[in-house]
């Protein structure tokens, strides 16, 4: 069997991370293929190579150096395609990396070299350049995100497999679709012919996945819809907009807006019979409906391909498809995800029962606080729950929302407004890396985190945090949180870490977690809770903030019993 | 005045020299600067209070709007006042909306520190909206940038990005607003519209994105650049996608008796995609210099398929000659007899870095002198002129200090990579506050 080396660089971080198995399937499927069948398994454990400036190079060689050398691999594989930002690699990293993997083999056979890049490299860029002489040699190869390959392909490499194993390395569009998708809460009033119809608690915001978006619709739409015209209609969503006009440019198709307020002429132009059509979301097909009808008036042969992005009717939970009737004929509808919206009647709101003004999808939501009603909201969703695990130090609070459940259901719009609050209250752009339990909510807001704003979470395990001498502790080295708080402790230009948690009480958890960052020498920036039920605990040494904050430990103890009422009833 | 002209007035007020310069039809930053060079080389000199009267003015681009920031700027610094006239009336308003969608009074106040209403000359605050003017629906669709960064959206999002300034003070780390300027141009509608509109030329590669080279070789690499210069607070950026619609349109504007279509002929070489990056740091070729003359070493090793020709001309503004033209090659050398503008031209060398102090690095000297391979920066500006040039056809230009040099494809008969026109400015002529980088580049036709 031969050996081989992953090194997997990151360019714009500081964290390092242990690479995850599905990467680590990525990096075996290339081995295999440019070792047709022979690689053994990767001679190192593998952990990220974080190069936040080019300049970190120089740091990252003497172990890139030794591993390579101890090594003595038949293939380096120089993963320059998943960096938190889209980069092309810069000069002075592939020629760093190319030189010294040529000097340590010096006087013995040269590795083979394969450089993953997420575009395709040109031939006159200088990093293209550096690797040519080995590419002419066939001794190097840049493979693509799109599977192309520049430079001595093997046989058996497989670009459709490939593709596959990155999308599922990274995230398949449709996960990351279901972990960016918003659901702003609002008092949202809804017309039907210029009167009020009914309310609806929370509208869906896709600004920060039109990627996916697009992806998704480009791929639903399917390669013989190219250069077809495609209408939109998102008179509540202008995210989709943009989604649609990523779609139009990829398709090289004309983008037609529909605007069925303009009763004798809702878009522009003809319409083919077979055109494109995309809407942010299917209810109860009225509005559609009214979409095709009118597409119909202009060619009553049309027979729209429909994507919509959102359904609240399907047999799919993603990508799937739902039949819409209209004047007798059966319209197919495909969808990216399904959701499920309640509708309050005017009589059965409670927001119009109590007054407060409604507010239009497009208004903006630029506040970094949680409204009473969003988090009520959420909380009477997902329900309450006994609480578990009380600490020793305090009372229980009895009951409690379901913290977990809430973060499940509303992770993105949670992550939106954390970055928000956290944004305003540490004013200069710098490090966002969050410290937190590894538990089931942390886990799901961290993806959100790190899908919408490029966050590092790190996080560490109970039994860690509630040690007596968490820092002390013997703990395996080859722990992820372990390798990412070591990787900070090395630099020294970490402004500060944030130490989350879902909620606060006793301030046990955010005490623990600054033991085990003070293990490290590293500096707590921040405290940050979604919910606060002891917002009078003030003895911290770095500012504490919150989403909201309820004082739960002065009162009765059944503070939530009322809220339990109002649930079951 | 007829399209295109420009009309120069100086005149003395009591104790204080005006100078107006009135541009009709384009306001182009080369013909205002050209007029700005007269003003300066008359017997009054620098006169105290400049109007740049633009009520005549049909049509501007950024690069001319970030010249006068950077005017501005550098006379308010020797206590000069600066005016501005806006163009006037029906036929001025298309400019002023642009001006608006372009975000170029928040611009000019955050850099400046005056604030725009009082740039303006008070005769033209009619047209303030908060004072009641231009109130008709604006040419261009307001941008919906938010919060999250949001970049553009709505009708005219491929026309691109308005002003953005980055202080460097708001910054713990200056490289996050490389980062920032990276994140906003690696948007995937941004993407999209620079890989329908850009295409490679002489049979260079489809296979990469063209947007994530500009968003990478271009963009990533000016912004690395500015932060590295010593002495800048400000970066701006700004750019400009003139598609062939829109330039018809501009045409029309400017000569509105000829058809649509005539118009389209004519303007084929305005459909361009421009982008423009300025800082107010030391002028990048003096800070080169300074480090040849303080005997520091500004060179890395770099591979011999990097090397390159530079057929250079160089043109004294003030006599007006040109010297004779002859070939650099990037391997010249570079010591304390290196002229300025031959330091200026080296900024773009393969392996010579633009950051002799290191302020974008962070590498431990003991690393560095351990790790010689590694110390291979200095190929930023390269990558840019190779990609703006060799991959997409299009000019890279640069005005610093007293010099503006422009880099350009060489003829077949120069035997030459680039052809390079240094322009000395004349004596009379003020240093011009920080680097400009303009690059221009070609669109695909046939994208509408």
């Amino acid at each position: 069997m031969a050996a081989y080396v992953v090194l997997p660089i990151r360019l714009g971080k500081k964290t390092a991370e242990r690479v995850s198995e599905r990467f680590r399937n990525l990096y075996r499927l290339v081995a295999d293929a440019f070792l047709e069948g022979q690689a053994g398994a990767p001679l190192a454990t593998l952990t990220t190579i974080p190069l936040f400036v080019e300049g970190d190079m120089a740091a990252a060689v003497p172990a890139v150096r030794q591993l390579v050398a101890a090594a003595r691999p038949a293939l380096v594989i120089v993963d320059l395609a998943n960096s938190a930002r889209t980069l092309l690699p810069p000069y002075s990293v592939v020629s760093g990396i190319t030189q010294v993997c040529q000097e340590v083999a010096a006087g013995n056979p040269a590795p083979l070299m394969v450089y993953l890049v997420a575009s395709m490299l040109w031939e006159r860029d200088p990093p293209y350049e550096v690797v040519k002489p080995m590419i002419d040699a066939e001794r190097a190869a840049f493979v693509a995100d799109n599977g192309e390959v520049r430079g001595s392909r093997p046989a058996g490499f497989d670009a459709a497999k490939y593709v596959r194993a990155l999308q599922d390395a990274r995230r398949s569009p449709s996960w990351l679709l279901s972990r960016k998708l918003v659901r702003r809460f609002g008092h949202f009033k809804r017309n039907v012919a210029g009167a009020h119809d009914h309310c609806v608690p929370f509208f869906f915001d896709g600004i920060k996945c039109r990627k996916e978006l697009s992806e998704l619709i480009v791929k639903a739409l399917g390669p013989e819809h190219r250069n077809e015209k495609i209408f939109v209609h998102d008179p509540d969503s202008p995210w989709l907009h943009e989604a649609a006009r990523i779609t139009a440019l990829k398709l090289r198709s004309e983008l037609c807006v529909i605007d069925l307020s303009r009763e004798e002429s809702p878009f522009e132009g003809p319409v083919p019979d077979v055109p494109s059509l995309i809407v942010a979301m299917c209810d109860t097909g009225e509005t559609l409906r009214s979409v095709i009808r009118a597409l119909r008036r202009a060619n009553s042969g049309c027979r729209p391909k429909i994507v919509s992005v959102l359904s609240t009717e399907g047999t799919g939970r993603e990508s799937s498809s739902r039949v819409l009737e209209v004047d007798g004929d059966q319209h197919v509808v495909h969808y990216l995800l399904k959701v499920s919206r309640p509708r309050m009647t005017p009589g059965s709101c409670r927001l119009c029962g109590l007054g407060v003004p409604g507010l239009s999808a497009t208004d903006p939501d630029n506040s970094s606080g949680l409204s009473t009603h969003a988090m009520w909201s959420m909380i009477f969703e997902a329900g309450l729950k006994a609480e578990a695990d009380v600490p020793r130090n305090r009372p229980s609070l009895g009951l409690v929302p379901d913290f977990t459940e809430v973060i499940h259901r509303n992770g993105p719009y949670l992550a939106r407004k954390m970055d928000q609050l956290l944004t305003r209250e540490i004013r200069k752009p710098g490090d966002r890396i969050i410290v937190c339990p590894d538990e089931r909510g942390a886990t799901e807001l961290a993806d959100a985190l790190t899908s919408l704003f490029k966050y590092d979470v790190i996080r560490v395990p109970r039994t860690v945090i509630d040690g007596p001498q968490a820092a002390a502790a013997p703990v395996d080295r080859l722990d992820e949180w372990y390798i990412q708080l070591d990787s900070l402790r090395r630099r020294s230009d970490v402004a500060g870490v944030i130490v989350f948690d879902e909620f606060n009480a006793s301030g046990a958890t955010r005490l623990g977690l600054k033991r085990v960052i003070d293990g490290f020498g590293l500096r707590v920036q921040c405290y940050f809770s979604l919910f606060d039920f002891n917002p009078t605990l003030r003895n911290l040494e770095a500012p504490a903030h919150t989403l909201y904050s309820i004082d739960a430990l002065h009162g009765s103890g059944a503070w939530l019993e009322p809220a339990q009422a109002a649930i079951d009833g | 005045m007829p399209s295109g002209a420009a009309k120069m007035q100086l005149q003395t007020k009591t104790d204080r020299t005006q100078a107006i310069v009135a541009l009709s039809g384009l306001a182009l930053v080369g013909q205002l600067e050209a007029e700005i060079d007269k003003i300066h080389a008359a017997e009054s000199g620098e006169p105290d209070e400049l109007v740049f009267d633009f009520a005549d003015v049909s049509f501007t681009e950024p690069t001319t709007l970030q010249y006068v920031i950077s005017l501005t700027l550098a006379r308010a610094r020797r206590g000069r006042t600066t005016k501005l006239r806006l163009p006037a009336g029906e036929a001025g308003a298309r400019v002023r909306d642009f001006l608006r969608r372009w975000r170029f009074p928040g611009a000019f106040s955050a850099v400046t520190g005056i604030r725009f209403f009082d740039f303006v000359d008070p005769l033209d605050h009619h047209y303030f909206r908060g004072l009641g003017g231009d109130r008709r629906p604006t040419r261009y669709s307001d941008a919906t940038g938010d919060a999250e960064g949001v970049s553009e959206s709505s009708t005219d999002a491929p026309r691109f990005f308005p002003f953005t300034t980055w202080k460097l003070t708001d910054y713990l780390e200056s490289a996050r607003i490389s980062d920032e300027a990276l994140d906003t141009w690696s948007d995937e509608l941004v993407l999209s519209v620079l890989d329908r509109h850009l295409q490679p030329v002489n049979g260079g590669s489809e296979l990469a994105s063209s947007g994530v080279y500009v968003a990478s070789r271009i963009v990533f690499e000016a912004m690395t650049n500015a932060i590295r210069h010593p002495g800048a607070n400000f970066i701006q950026s700004s750019s400009v996608l003139r598609t062939p619609r829109a330039a018809a349109a501009v045409a029309s504007s400017r000569t509105p008796q000829k058809s649509a279509a005539d118009a389209a002929m004519s303007t084929q070489p305005d459909e361009h995609f421009t982008v423009t990056f300025w800082d107010d740091g030391t002028s990048m070729g003096k800070t080169l210099q300074a480090a040849i003359l303080d005997g520091r070493s500004v060179r890395h090793e770099y591979p011999a398929a990097l090397d390159t020709r530079y057929w250079l001309t160089l043109v004294q503004a003030e006599s007006e000659v040109s010297h004779d033209s002859h070939l650099i090659d990037s391997r010249a050398e570079l010591d304390r007899g290196t002229p300025a503008h031959i330091a200026l031209l080296a900024t773009i060398f393969p392996g010579v870095t633009s950051d002799v102090s290191g302020r974008g690095f962070r590498v431990h000297p003991e690393l560095q002198s351990s790790e010689p391979v590694l110390a291979t920066q200095g190929m930023g500006l390269f990558a840019l002129v190779r990609t703006a040039i060799d991959r997409f056809g299009g000019a890279v230009t640069f005005r610093t200090g007293t010099y503006f040099m422009s880099v350009k494809r060489a003829r077949s008969t120069q035997d030459a990579d680039y052809r390079v026109k240094i322009i000395v400015k004349a004596k009379s002529t003020p240093e011009f506050l920080g680097n400009m980088i303009t690059i221009r580049l070609p669109l695909r036709r046939g994208t509408e």
